[in-house]
C-alpha cells in the first residue's frame, strides 16, 4: 500500500468515526442550543473534515465543507444563530459528506442536487434578521486584507512539526496555508533543518514555519487551525500589540508578497525575526506585555496524552490475532490430553500452567475486540429524530447501558435488527401525540434502548410506552393465515411468538418505515445466527418492549463437552443451568392441560420438558444403561438435554461449518478437540423447535 | 524528458539527446509531486547528481507540491553546494507553484528577476527561464 493510500484510508476511517460523533453533537446541540462546549465541538469536526480532506486530496468534500464551517463559525460567534434549520441542514451535510467519501467523491445528478440544496442554504441561512454579516466566503476571505482602522489582531506563530508528521497524513504547508483564511499572513518556512539530499530521509519532516498573522479573529480560531497536529508538533503562539502603522506595512506585505512585490523581504526578515535576532518591535511589546500563549495548555495535553494511549488497530489484524489465539487453545487442548495420557507429573505441571496462561491470553485477545455499544445506540438517535419528524410523533430517546461491551463482529451484524425493532416501534407502537393526550398518556413518548451483561450474555431490551401489540388482532391474522387453528389455546407468549413468523403483520397499512410483515423473522434469524434469541412482551395500550440476549462474543466461548454415542458435542456453558443423573431426574406425572401421563425432568421442584438427543440426532445404536440431563436455561424457561455422558467443561474455539452445511438446523458451528476430533456446537435456542417439529412429523407418520 | 513512476517509491529518470556526462542536462518534473513520490524522487535525484557535473530540473509543468517535496528540492540545492556542482532550476514556473514558493518567502523578485531560495542563490543554484 502506498504511503497516499494509507492517507486516504486513515482520512476514510477518521473522518467516518468524526462524522458520526458529529451527528451525537448535533443531536446534543438540538435538546441544549446554549451548549457553547458542544457548539465548539461541532465545529472542530467539521473544520476537521475540511482540513483532512484538503490533505487527503478530496477537494469535493474540502469545498463541500469549507462552507459549512464557516456558517458552523458564525454560529459559535453568534452572528447566526443555531435554529433546526441549521441542525437539519449540518445533518444532511454530513450525510452528503459520508456519501462522498465512501463512493469517492462520485457525484451524482441526485448528490449534486443535494449538496446544492445545502449550499444555498448555507449561502444564506435563513437567519439573515440575526445576522450581523454575511459568512464571508473562502475567496473573499483569502484576498481578504486587514482592514486599517479595524479592531485588529496580530498573532506571532512558531510552528515545528515533529519529524514523523507526515506519516499521521498531515502537511504542515498546508495547515499553514489556512492560516490565509484568517486574515493576513506572512509566512517563512525556516529550511536550516534540512540536510543535503545525500542525508536527507524523504519522508521526515525538515521544515519549520514563522508566521505572523494580522487578523480580527480570535487566538482560539488560530489555535483551531492547529488543533488536531498539537500532539505531532511544538506549537507557540503569541499575541502582540500593534500600532497602525505595522498593521497597515503587514497588511500591504501580506498582498503583495503574492504579487511577488520586492517589498515581501522587509516582513520576511520580521517573521523570521524571533530565529535570528532580528527583533521585531512588535515582538518587543509582546514579550513586554503579554503572557506566552501556549497551545498545549496543561488539559490539552493531558486530551492528547489520553488520545496517545489509544492505538488504532485494524479490525482484520484483530481477527487474525484472535485466529490465532484459537488456534493456541486448540494445541494447548492437545498438550492437556496428551500430558494426561503419559502421566508423566512434570508435564502436568507445565500444561497447566499453560492453560492458565492460556485463558488469560484468550480473554485478552477477545476484550480487545469488545466495543462499547454505546457508539451503535448514538446512530439510533438520528434515526428516531428523523423517523418521528416525518410521522408528526413527538419521541424522547433514551439509551442505557452504552458502556456495555461487546464483540464488534456480534454489534456489526445486530445494527440491522435493532433498526428495523426501532422502526416498527416508532410506526406501530407510538401513537401521535392526539392519540396519546386521548389515552392520558404524556404528548411525548419514550422509547429506551437498554444493554446489561447477564452471564456470557448482553441482553439488549428496547421498550417504547405506545400502544402496544393487541393479541386479539395477532391472533385473527395468524388463524386467518392458517398458522393455527381457532380453536388452540395459545399463552401470551406464544402469541407473541407468531409475530415472528413470514408474512404476519398486524399493521394496518404498510408504510415505507415498517409494516410489511417481512421484518421480525429476518430479525429472528439473524439473532439466532449470533446464536441469541428474541422474545417480544407487550400489554396493549401499555408498552411493549423487544429483549435480544446475545452472546458476548462469536469466536472463543466457554463451552460444556459432551458424549452421545462416540461422538462429542458443546453445549454454551452461559446456558447450562445444571448437570443430572437421568435416573434420578426423571419422574412420572400427570400434566394439568391434557390430563396425560408424562415423564419429565423434575428440578428444583419444578417439572421440566426433556429432549433425548438421541432421538434428536437419530442415533440407532442403544443408550447406556446410565444416561445424565443437561438443563438449559433459554431466558425464563428451562428444559432438559438427554446425553450420554457429561464430560466437563472446554474453552471452544468457534469455527463455522461452511457453505456445505448451511442448511443444517440445531448446531451453530463446530470446534476441533485436542485429539483432532470436531465436535459440533448445538444452538441450544433452536433445538427445542427442531425438535417440536420432528415430534409432530413422527406424530403424523 | 520525462519521469516514469514504475513501482512504490521508484523512478526511472531518462533525458533526451545527452549522455551521463554532458552538460547542462535537464530533467522535466511531473505536474504533481506529493509525499508518495517522495522517497523515489529523492533517491533519482541523488542519483542524477552523482552521475552529472550539473544538472538542470525543468519545473514549467511541476504545479503542485507538499512539505516533503519542497524540501527534497531545498535537499537537493544544498548538496550540489555542498559537493560543488550546479543545479538550474527551469522556469517560467506555474502559476500555483510560484504562489505556494512566494508564500513560503522561498520565492522573491528581486531586480525584476525570480530568485528561487534565495539564501543559496548566488552559490550555484538558480532558476532560469527557458
Amino acid at each position: 500500500m502506498s504511503t497516499n493510500d494509507l492517507i486516504v484510508k486513515a482520512f476514510i476511517n477518521e473522518t467516518s468515526e468524526m462524522l458520526s460523533e458529529l451527528e451525537g453533537f448535533l443531536l446534543d446541540l438540538e435538546d441544549n442550543p446554549e451548549d457553547k462546549e458542544t457548539l465548539n465541538a461541532v465545529f472542530r469536526v467539521m473544520h476537521t473534515v475540511k482540513g483532512s480532506s484538503g490533505m487527503a486530496g478530496f477537494e469535493v468534500i474540502y469545498k463541500f465543507a469549507h462552507q459549512v464551517e464557516e456558517t458552523l463559525d458564525n454560529v459559535r460567534k453568534g452572528v447566526v444563530s443555531f435554529s433546526e434549520a441549521v441542525a437539519n441542514k449540518t445533518l444532511e451535510a454530513r450525510d452528503i459528506i459520508l456519501e462522498l467519501i465512501h463512493n469517492g467523491e462520485e457525484v451524482t445528478p441526485d448528490l449534486q442536487a443535494k449538496m446544492d440544496a445545502v449550499h444555498d442554504f448555507f449561502s444564506n441561512p435563513g437567519d439573515s434578521s440575526q445576522s450581523a454579516q454575511p459568512a464571508p466566503t473562502q475567496s473573499e476571505n483569502k484576498s481578504e486584507t486587514a482592514p486599517v482602522g479595524n479592531k485588529l489582531n496580530r498573532f506571532e506563530i512558531d510552528f515545528r512539526p515533529n519529524p514523523g508528521i507526515f506519516l499521521s497524513g498531515s502537511d504542515p504547508l498546508h495547515l499553514v496555508h489556512e492560516l490565509e483564511l484568517l486574515g493576513s499572513v506572512v509566512v517563512k518556512a525556516k529550511m536550516d533543518n534540512v540536510p543535503p539530499l545525500n542525508h536527507l530521509k524523504a519522508e521526515q519532516n525538515y521544515v519549520y514555519w514563522h508566521c505572523i498573522l494580522d487578523t480580527e479573529k480570535q487566538i482560539s480560531a488560530v489555535k483551531d487551525v492547529f488543533i488536531f497536529v498539537e500532539s505531532d508538533s511544538t506549537l507557540e503562539i503569541k499575541e502582540v500589540q500593534i500600532d497602525t502603522a505595522v498593521q497597515a506595512s503587514v497588511s500591504e506585505v501580506a498582498v503583495s508578497s503574492q504579487q511577488e512585490a520586492k517589498s515581501v523581504e522587509q516582513p520576511e526578515v520580521k517573521a523570521a525575526a524571533p530565529a535570528e535576532g532580528e527583533v521585531v518591535e512588535a515582538k518587543d511589546v509582546a514579550q513586554a506585555k503579554e503572557p506566552s500563549d501556549q497551545v498545549n495548555s496543561d488539559d490539552k495535553k493531558k486530551a492528547a496524552n489520553t488520545i496517545g494511549d489509544i492505538i488504532r488497530v485494524d479490525a482484520d489484524k484483530l481477527d487474525k490475532f484472535v485466529d490465532l489465539v484459537g488456534e493456541l487453545v486448540t494445541i494447548q487442548a492437545q498438550l492437556e490430553q496428551t500430558s494426561r495420557k503419559v502421566n508423566d507429573l512434570e508435564l502436568e505441571n507445565i500444561s497447566e500452567n499453560f492453560q492458565r496462561l492460556m485463558e488469560e491470553l484468550r480473554d485478552s485477545a477477545l476484550g480487545l475486540r469488545m466495543v462499547p455499544i454505546g457508539s451503535t445506540f448514538s446512530k439510533f438517535r438520528r434515526i428516531v429524530r428523523d423517523i418521528s419528524n416525518q410521522l408528526g410523533k413527538k419521541v424522547s430517546f433514551e439509551t442505557e447501558g452504552g458502556d456495555t461491551e461487546l464483540d464488534k463482529t456480534v454489534i456489526d451484524r445486530l445494527n440491522d435488527s435493532l433498526v428495523h425493532i426501532i422502526r416498527n416501534s416508532l410506526d406501530h407502537g407510538i401513537e401521535v401525540p392526539e392519540q396519546r393526550l386521548a389515552s392520558s398518556k404524556p404528548e411525548e413518548a419514550k422509547l429506551t434502548i437498554s444493554a446489561r451483561h447477564a452471564g456470557g450474555d448482553v441482553v439488549i431490551e428496547i421498550r417504547d410506552d405506545g400502544k402496544g401489540i393487541s393479541k386479539k388482532r395477532v391472533l385473527e391474522k395468524a388463524i386467518s393465515q392458517g398458522l393455527v387453528s381457532a380453536d388452540e389455546k395459545l399463552s401470551d407468549d406464544d402469541i407473541f411468538k407468531l409475530l415472528f413468523v413470514n408474512g404476519l403483520s398486524t399493521a394496518q397499512e404498510v408504510s415505507r418505515i415498517s409494516g410489511r410483515g417481512v421484518g421480525m423473522d429476518v430479525v429472528k434469524k439473524q439473532i439466532e445466527d449470533l446464536s441469541g434469541t428474541v422474545s417480544i412482551y407487550s400489554e396493549e395500550g401499555k408498552y411493549t418492549k423487544t429483549i435480544l440476549t446475545i452472546p458476548l462474543t462469536l469466536a472463543i466461548i466457554d463451552g460444556l463437552l459432551v458424549k452421545i454415542d462416540k461422538d462429542f458435542y458443546v453445549v454454551p456453558l452461559s446456558s447450562v443451568e445444571s448437570c443430572l443423573e437421568k435416573a434420578d431426574a426423571l419422574k412420572t406425572v400427570k400434566t394439568e392441560d391434557d390430563n396425560k401421563v408424562r415423564k419429565l425432568v423434575h428440578y428444583r421442584g419444578h417439572f421440566l420438558p426433556y429432549i433425548p438427543m438421541r432421538d434428536f440426532l437419530e442415533y440407532d445404536t442403544p443408550a447406556p444403561k446410565r444416561e445424565q440431563i443437561v438443563v438449559i436455561q433459554m431466558e425464563n424457561n428451562f428444559y432438559g438435554m438427554v446425553v450420554d455422558e457429561v464430560i466437563g467443561d472446554h474453552q471452544t474455539v468457534i469455527k463455522n461449518l461452511g457453505k456445505a452445511f448451511k442448511n443444517l438446523k440445531g448446531f451453530s458451528g463446530a470446534t476441533i478437540l485436542g485429539n483432532g476430533q470436531i465436535a459440533l456446537i448445538l444452538n441450544v435456542g433452536l433445538i427445542p423447535h427442531l425438535y417440536e417439529k420432528l415430534s409432530k412429523k413422527a406424530g403424523n407418520e | 524528458m520525462t519521469i516514469k513512476r514504475l513501482n512504490k517509491g521508484f523512478f526511472m529518470m531518462t533525458k533526451k539527446g545527452s549522455n551521463k556526462n554532458s552538460k547542462n542536462n535537464s530533467y522535466v518534473l511531473p505536474s504533481s509531486l506529493m509525499i508518495e513520490d517522495a522517497s523515489g524522487f529523492a533517491e533519482a535525484l541523488l542519483n542524477m547528481l552523482c552521475d552529472n557535473p550539473n544538472m538542470s530540473l525543468d519545473m514549467r509543468e511541476l504545479e503542485r507540491i507538499d512539505t516533503s517535496i519542497l524540501q527534497i528540492l531545498y535537499g537537493l540545492a544544498l548538496e550540489a553546494k555542498s559537493v560543488n556542482k550546479e543545479v538550474h532550476f527551469i522556469g517560467p514556473l506555474k502559476d500555483d507553484l510560484k504562489d505556494t514558493l512566494t508564500f513560503c518567502s522561498l520565492l522573491r523578485v528581486e531586480d525584476g528577476k525570480e530568485i528561487l531560495f534565495p539564501e543559496l542563490a548566488s552559490e550555484g543554484v538558480s532558476l532560469e527561464y527557458k
